[in-house]
């Protein structure tokens, strides 16, 4: 007997195709109230605070989890001097 | 298979001693690292904003008949705010050599002294940015500069005002510490913490100077 999840779908298909056709033409879900501006200068200053707010907190949840991992090797090692 | 002999764990605690461990991260300071993580993504949402509605203005940003941010007074008050965080920075490594030494010999008691000395400087240091920024706000709405005039001065408001009240807590973090210092009281992750705190201010200040005054 083969397992349940094994056949279960991550979304129904009307879900699935809701969500591709929001997807390959956000123009038709509108569901950004400022995105239909989005063109020349705006655009482009969208895409740029898109990138900035992505790296941002990819950057700063990064070396936070980079950061506590060394400290707890240098725990285990008992080479701890300061938080820092 | 028998259990490893260091994984063995006596229900009536009889077991050998294992050494106790603090954590690898005081508690605090992780935690303050979270809340400026947070806070960090906070302005970089602000920042996007502005860059945005900065965006869809040319030509216009700020207005052509807005009164002048005061960009030459405020990079002095820059100046002043990085030399409190230079001073909190050598105060905490003041302190933590004092730790090292021992608070109770003559090497010792001198960096404690220095630190708090330092300490006291950078939070009055910081104190003055704090009021430098109240009395020029002060002097831009007396000029006819609200948060109505235009979208502008609302952004010059909005993300002026809430580094402002980031430092106003900063300071009083750093008030608190100097207390402890002072009492003998204040540990090291409890200074650290609040030093982190009052590094993100210091730090992001600059750019935002830099966006708000100078773009």
């Amino acid at each position: 007997m083969s397992h349940p999840a094994r056949h279960a779908r991550l979304l129904p298909g009307w879900l699935a195709a809701v969500c591709a056709v929001v997807l390959l033409a956000p123009d038709l879900a509108h569901a950004c109230s400022v995105c239909p501006l989005g063109s020349g200068r705006t655009g482009k200053a969208y895409l740029i605070t898109g990138l900035l707010i992505s790296a941002t907190q990819l950057i700063a949840v990064g070396s936070l989890v980079w950061w506590w991992r060394r400290r707890v090797r240098q725990a285990e090692s008992g080479d701890v001097t300061d938080p820092t | 298979m028998a259990p490893q002999a260091d994984s063995v764990v006596w229900l009536d605690g009889s077991g050998p001693p294992r050494p106790r461990r603090g954590p690898a991260v005081p508690h605090s300071v992780l935690g303050m690292l979270l809340v400026v993580v947070m806070e960090l993504m906070m302005f970089a949402g602000l920042v996007s904003a502005y860059l945005v509605a900065q965006a869809a203005n040319p030509g216009s940003w700020p207005p052509p008949g807005q009164p002048r941010l005061p960009i030459e007074a405020t990079a002095f008050n820059t100046l002043v705010l990085l030399a409190s965080g230079a001073l909190v920075w050598v105060a905490g490594r003041s302190f933590a050599s004092a730790e090292t030494l021992g608070a109770s010999g003559t090497v010792g008691a001198a960096e404690r002294a220095k630190a708090d000395r330092l300490l006291l400087i950078g939070t009055l240091l910081g104190s003055f940015f704090v009021l430098f920024q109240g009395f020029e706000w002060v002097r831009l709405i007396n000029e006819g500069l609200t948060l109505n005039y235009s979208t502008h001065g609302s952004f010059f408001y909005l993300i002026v005002g809430t580094h402002a009240l980031h430092a106003i807590v900063a300071l009083g973090a750093l008030s608190w510490a100097y207390g402890k210092l002072r009492g003998g009281l204040l540990t090291d992750g409890a200074f650290w913490t609040v030093r982190i705190l009052w590094f993100f201010v210091v730090g992001l200040w600059p750019a935002l100077y830099a966006l708000v005054y100078l773009s």
